[in-house]
């Protein structure tokens, strides 16, 4: 399955992103857009599927960046 | 490194086509590969070449839009710049690379009409993945426009 998904970032301030990943996304995730990081809040079925695709709205807000592995 | 065939098939553009026919498109175009804050397109340009974000990301940008003047970041998979090849005008926005490093997929847009037009199937069924591929940008607009005020968290 293909995941298409609207990031939308809380705020307003931030226009968000539309990406196509390979993984459903969870809460808690950290996910890079441009230069700063956003933790996923909140998963919502944004269209019903077709084909191998799945649709998302995916609500995200402000967050550090991971911290880095040694 | 991925074929673009390979990463076609991971953008619901293409959804719907066979393995060939998709191969028949990727024949048409070019990868080009950008680095952090080169543009890729410039606002007002007369061009009509499509996009496809096979790896990275970019900024839409329009200096005419209210508030912040990005629209939108388009990661791997989406399309970009088919306002030009479906209405023949000028560029309506820049779009800039953002991460990075970008790799990107362009075909000429006379190029894929000419296809479209002879390859009736392909076609039909890319005009109905370009519509479908609008009208979820304008649905990621219309959400990221309605999103409310809140803190940052930790």
């Amino acid at each position: 399955m293909i995941y298409k998904i609207s990031y939308v970032i809380i705020g307003g301030r931030h226009p968000g992103a539309i990406v196509n990943q390979d993984h459903m996304p969870y809460i808690g995730e950290k996910v890079q857009i441009g230069e700063l990081w956003y933790a996923v809040q909140e998963i919502k079925d944004l269209l019903p599927p077709q084909r191998n695709f799945a649709y998302l709205h995916v609500t995200c807000q402000p967050t550090k960046p991971p911290a880095k592995q040694n | 490194m991925n074929t673009p065939v390979d990463v076609l098939k991971t953008a619901d553009l293409f959804t719907g086509l066979t393995q060939e026919q998709i191969a028949t498109i990727t024949a048409l175009g070019e990868r080009h590969t950008y680095h952090k804050h080169d543009l890729i397109i410039c606002a007002g340009e007369w061009d009509d070449a499509f996009y496809i974000v096979l790896s990275g990301q970019v900024e839409v940008i329009s200096e005419e839009a209210q508030g912040t003047p990005t629209l939108v970041v388009l990661g791997a998979g989406q399309g970009f710049g088919e306002m030009a090849v479906l209405d023949a005008g000028p560029r309506s926005a820049t779009i800039r690379c953002i991460s990075e490093r970008a790799e990107v997929f362009a075909i000429a847009g006379r190029r894929l009409l000419q296809l479209c037009r002879r390859e009736s199937d392909i076609g039909q069924q890319l005009m109905y993945n370009l519509a479908r591929d609008l009208a979820f940008k304008l649905r990621h607009r219309n959400l990221a426009l309605q999103s409310p005020e809140e803190g940052v968290s930790r």
